[in-house]
């Protein structure tokens, strides 16, 4: 369509607001409460314009064809000025000594370009005093009242805890029903940090610490503020004296683009640093996985880099203790015995565990270590302790195993199916997407879970099936719609195998044999079924709490087989989403670390890719597939594997039977650790090699979406730890590899080079925050969505794939509760990295036993009472949350405890039939009482104890409703009107 | 074969190898750094003996006290409107047009320069000014002193004056002449005031 702006005709797009248009042509206005992640927002009145002669907000005003913009008339200017003047009664200019002064401040930009010289309404404090937490502070005083932070808590985290109370005569944003931010609701999830446009929303990081004269006593800054506003007496000094400060701090604060260690989603951003100390951590929108989002865990939980705790050298194992050592004598002790066990029993009496912390280059040379220099296949990483099965399920059906599509799909779906995944806690900032898509644009969401999380307390529709039975649920829903004649015959007969054999194998699966089986009743079956049918696309989210049974494989390839029979793949907003758990776990995988399959998932006993390997490696390679890490337990209980060296894993808590795994490693010949911190794993060990974390190091992690980005180096390795690229190729130097990487750039040519699955990923097409979703073709050419003319299977087709279920096994009956494990938001797995965090710490300081209340009522159970739990395997001591939460005899244990509440005390060694992952979630406990009362392990500070206040948006027609409040175009007309008249 | 422990015993070196390590440091540093260590050695040299060093030493030392005592001081005090006299000054200076004031400068020397002359002089009255009035130096005079009292006349919202003013929207001119000053002055107070801060 044809519009003119400023005189000139264009070409523009349909669908245009006119700031839209203006943005794409380079034509500015101020537009302080717009931000291009949250949309209009209405309440700053800046960007007024003017649009076939009437003034409007550019924000918000959809653009017709043939309408004509004015942006610098005299009006549009006069009513802009008028806004920003208003803004400034709101805000003290005090540039020069603001910790946020450091050139993106965007009130200080717009009262620069506007150049402004003066202000009409004065100043006035708001008579409110500062809040603050252990994370970010607010300060009404300086607050804009923009409403991006509502809108950011509102709309994108959707934790609903900011509103503005429009109400009161002094206007502020407020905490749940106005408590202080502590005693809120609040996640942490630092949004509103991220979004603010000055420093009225600060991380408190950056207090006192950004700029040179920032670090000032609170009673030398207010006479300073006095005199800097005296002196600086028209704007363009205060701007440019501020801005030469800005300058200066550039030289100290070090801004690196990272991607987030913890989960798997993905998050990347920048981080601000001063030395080795954290400023901020500072989303972008470019962002590609998770725009300006975080959570608590990624925007705060950094203090573990800066640990005392942390390994800063090499331990030898000297009798009954450790000493520290150099490295070369570490490595001589290593060489010496990885030689002496090669040599005596041979390389498959070694193996090597990767992990999935650390980067695809890492994975990649693991791999290499294990396969080309020592000769076994004895290499795994720990997605065998969780999302093996999806991957087992995908391949089976679908070829490739790994997301259907993006991040951006899922908020795309008209209905979203979660089964056994605690979205909200796990995967924080893919819920966000959700939780918005849900609220916003009318997405149905249906959860299937034993427990009732966030996810199943917004959800449309909440099932809660007994335990381990999905797989009869989804098969009879996926029977009921081929029943109804609601399967997409199309679809199956163009792109799908073995239709009429996986049909038939769904004849026992009816809506009666459902029912009895798994509790859930005939209705809420028929709604899934109709749910399905009814909506355009579906996606289904799924993680441990289907992977992790005993046909866990099985569960992940019904939920498959569902997706194909309803035509849920090959389309934008459809198909299957196994969250992964860790930030690389799907790269560990991808690159090679698995027993049976080079990088891309190329098997080792296919003689072509074999052939390829050994030829690009110059080396002979092994050709029996090796053991995956549950085997190689058993294998040192056999007496097979007598050498071990893991990286980045706590394997000794977070295999199940942890009591038989710590056995085992007593029993190893020759055990190497490598970690950032000396971990239960490596109390067994014979050398610990202290390594790197993410921030001190280049790679690149793979996320959920099969997303590759890169992570640049934050600080230099503390102490004389190392990236573990460097370890590994030291290890291997040892035992005559000649390696000679200089950087992982060229670690990651070398795997592009032999995996066609890689073939077009190189360091310089991951700029910044560029990033490819494998498959990668040659040209660089990368997919984001996975399927879109064919599967990846020999004639193009999927494959339906008929599963049995596999009962969950049974303890005796004096284990009367169910014990069900997982995540929470705050903790990172045993929580070696975020309880060195003193603020997520303070909220949520040790692992807790959610039990129901009518369990609580049964056995006189109380918060803080404490119990010991016993399985026939071992036993734990916790204490207790009475929560409904979770409801009747089952329990809810987080995993994050290093002590004696660790989950893995518990469980047991049986695992899923086609993968070995552990099923953790089968186990069964009987409880005692060890004390009757105790102190809640849930603080009051802790935020599931707040009041979320849910709306939509800032409200700002509150706002427009308030007799102060003029809009300033209005102002203009009615001076101009007088003028004239 | 190996049981759990968690007894780690650290490399402590010994104070006289920490103190050889520092010093080996100290030593490759001045190396590196050789002429910039000679040339401050011989400014110290200088200031050494003057008071200047034991002036610093103190008020770094009491850098809070003192930064506080100078800014409660200063704050609404006469230094400041001074200083903030000083920045208008030369803000309105800077609106000064030089190049068409010099030739009103060279007319009022020529006035001075009849004044002088005529004081010498003395006598005249009522018919001596209708006389001067036929006088073209005396008319032009009189045009020129009416041109600027109109200049005087006019209301700083007009056309006129605004035409001087930065445009609009035009985001790359840098059209105030206090700038360089602002730049200067800030350059000159940012350099002095981290004295006085804590080092964060």
């Amino acid at each position: 369509m044809e519009v003119t702006l400023n005189g000139k005709r264009l070409l523009v797009k349909e669908n245009r607001t006119a700031l839209d248009i203006m943005t794409e042509n380079d034509v500015e206005v101020p537009s302080l409460c717009y931000h291009p992640s949250l949309g209009a927002i209405e309440t700053c009145d800046t960007c007024i314009i003017n649009v076939n002669g009437k003034l409007v907000r550019a924000c918000s005003t959809p653009i017709q064809h043939g309408d004509v913009i004015s942006t610098n008339d005299e009006e549009s200017h006069e009513a802009q000025t008028l806004g920003l003047d208003r803004i400034l009664g709101n805000h003290e200019l005090y540039c020069t000594i603001c910790d946020y002064n450091n050139g993106d401040c965007e009130i200080h930009n717009t009262v620069k370009e506007m150049q402004i010289k003066h202000q009409d309404t004065p100043f006035e404090s708001k008579d409110y005093e500062k809040d603050r937490n252990s994370f970010y502070r607010y300060d009404p005083d300086q607050c804009i009242l923009c409403g991006r932070c509502v809108e950011a808590c509102q709309d994108v985290q959707v934790n609903e805890t900011l509103t503005i109370d429009w109400e009161r005569q002094q206007p502020r944003v407020i905490w749940d029903k106005d408590t202080p931010i502590e005693d809120s609701s609040c996640v942490n999830c630092g949004h509103c940090a991220t979004v603010c446009p000055c420093n009225a929303m600060m991380e408190v990081g950056m207090e006192g610490e950004a700029g040179f004269l920032t670090g000032l006593l609170e009673s030398t800054k207010r006479p300073m503020i006095n005199i800097t506003k005296e002196v600086e007496t028209g704007y363009d000094q205060l701007m440019t004296v501020s801005d030469v400060e800005a300058s200066m701090r550039e030289n100290r604060i070090k801004k690196t683009k990272t991607v987030c260690t913890y989960c798997g989603v993905g998050c990347s951003f920048d981080v601000w640093t001063k030395g080795r100390h954290v400023l901020k951590v500072d989303p972008q929108v470019e962002s590609p996985a998770n725009g300006i989002s975080t959570c608590v865990k990624g925007k705060f939980g950094w203090d573990f880099v800066n640990s005392e705790e942390r390994l800063t050298k090499p331990l030898i194992r000297d009798g009954d203790a450790f000493r520290e050592a150099e490295w070369e004598e570490a490595l001589d002790v290593i060489e010496a015995n990885f030689k002496k066990q090669m040599e005596k029993n041979g390389p498959d009496a070694l193996a090597f565990v990767s992990s999935s912390k650390c980067t695809n280059e890492e994975s990649y040379l693991m791999q290499k270590l294990s396969r080309a220099v020592v000769g076994t296949n004895n290499i795994d990483n720990c997605s065998r302790y969780c999302q093996s099965p999806a991957t087992m399920g995908l391949w089976r059906t679908v070829g490739y195993g790994g997301d259907s599509g993006s991040i951006t799909d899922i908020a795309k779906a008209e209905l979203i199916i979660i089964v056994g995944s605690n979205t909200a806690e796990s995967h924080p900032v893919i819920a966000t997407r959700v939780k918005r898509a849900q609220k916003l644009h009318g997405q149905k969401v249906i959860v299937a879970d034993l427990r009732k999380g966030e996810m199943a307390d917004r959800a449309d529709l909440f099932i809660h099936p007994n335990p381990g039975s999905d797989l009869i649920w989804l098969s009879a829903v996926t029977k009921y719609i081929i029943d109804q004649g609601w399967h997409d015959e199309e679809f199956l007969k163009k792109h799908v195998n073995h239709v009429d054999e996986y049909m038939k194998s769904l004849d026992m699966y009816t809506l009666q044999y459902a029912e009895k089986t798994t509790g859930l009743s005939k209705e809420e079956l028929v709604e899934i079924a109709e749910s399905i049918h009814e909506a355009k696309t579906t996606s289904v989210l799924w993680a441990m709490g289907i992977t992790q049974h005993g046909g866990g494989s099985d569960t992940s390839t019904a939920i498959s087989n569902l997706l194909l029979i309803t035509g849920n793949y090959m389309k934008p907003g459809a198909g299957a989403y196994p969250l992964r758990g860790h930030n690389n776990v799907q790269g560990a995988s991808d690159f090679g670390s698995m027993p049976d399959r080079f990088p891309g998932y190329e098997k080792v006993t296919e003689k072509e890719v074999h052939a390829r390997y050994e030829k690009g490696w110059d080396t002979k390679l092994p050709e029996e597939p090796g053991l995956n890490n549950h085997e190689m337990v058993e294998a040192i209980h056999e007496g097979k594997l007598r050498s071990l060296y893991i990286k980045g894993e706590e394997m000794a808590l977070v295999d199940s039977n942890a009591n038989y795994v710590q056995a085992a490693f007593e029993k190893l010949d020759f055990f190497v650790v490598q970690d950032i911190f000396f971990s239960k794993t490596a109390e067994f060990a014979d050398v610990v090699l202290p390594a790197s974390p993410s921030f001190e190091k280049e790679g690149t992690f793979t996320n959920t979406e099969r997303r590759i980005q890169r992570l640049y180096k934050v600080f230099d390795p503390l102490g004389d730890s190392k990236p573990d690229w460097e370890i590994i190729m030291a290890v291997a130097n040892r035992l005559g590899a000649n390696w000679n990487y200089t950087h992982p750039g060229e670690i990651m040519a070398e795997a592009a080079s032999l995996s066609p699955m890689f073939a077009g990923v190189s360091y310089d097409r991951l700029e910044g925050y560029d990033s490819l979703q494998w498959p990668v073709a040659a040209d660089g050419t990368d997919t984001p969505l996975l399927f879109e003319n064919e599967f990846p299977f020999s004639d193009g087709k999927a494959r339906l794939f008929p599963v049995e279920w596999t009962e969950p096994i049974t303890f005796g009956e004096e284990y009367d509760l169910h014990i069900n494990n997982g995540r929470i938001l705050e903790h990172f797995h045993e929580g070696n990295m975020t309880y060195k965090s003193e603020g997520i710490s303070k909220h949520t300081p040790s692992v807790f036993l959610e039990v129901s209340p009518e369990l609580a009522e049964e056995r006189g159970i109380t918060d803080g009472t404490v119990v010991r739990l016993t399985s026939p395997y071992g036993k734990v001591k916790v204490p207790c949350v009475v929560t409904d939460r979770v409801k009747g005899k089952e329990l809810y244990l987080p995993m994050n405890d290093q002590g004696t509440g660790g989950i893995n005390y518990l469980t047991s060694f049986h695992a899923d039939k086609d993968t070995d992952t552990p099923a953790y979630k089968e186990a069964n406990v009987k409880m005692e009482i060890l004390q009757p009362t105790g102190e809640n392990p849930l603080p009051r500070i802790n935020h599931r104890n707040g009041n979320p206040q849910p709306q939509i948006g800032v409200k700002v027609e509150q706002k427009w409703a308030r007799k102060d409040y003029f809009f300033p175009g209005d102002m203009v007309r009615a001076r101009r009107g007088r003028d004239n008249g | 074969m190996a049981k759990a422990t968690k007894v780690i015993h650290r490399i402590q070196p010994s104070e006289e190898t920490l103190r050889q390590q520092d010093l080996q440091e100290i030593e490759d540093a001045l190396a590196e750094n050789k002429e910039a260590v000679i040339e401050t050695l011989e400014l110290l040299k200088q200031i050494h003996g003057t008071e200047l060093p034991n002036m610093l030493k103190a008020i770094i030392a009491e850098r809070e006290e003192v930064l506080e005592q100078i800014v409660t001081f200063m704050d609404g005090s006469d230094i400041t409107r001074s200083l903030s006299n000083a920045m208008q000054l030369f803000t309105v200076l800077g609106q000064f047009n030089v190049e068409e004031m010099e030739p009103i400068v060279k007319k009022l020397n020529a006035g001075m320069s009849e004044v002088a002359h005529r004081n010498s002089k003395g006598g005249g009255g009522i018919p001596s000014l209708l006389q001067a009035m036929t006088d073209p130096d005396v008319i032009e005079g009189l045009n020129t002193g009416l041109a600027f009292v109109k200049g005087l006349g006019k209301s700083d919202t007009d056309k006129d004056i605004e035409e001087s003013a930065p445009v609009r929207q035009h985001k790359n001119e840098k059209a105030s002449g206090t700038k360089w000053m602002a730049a200067a002055a800030a350059g000159a107070s940012l350099l002095a005031l981290p004295l006085l801060f804590r080092k964060k």
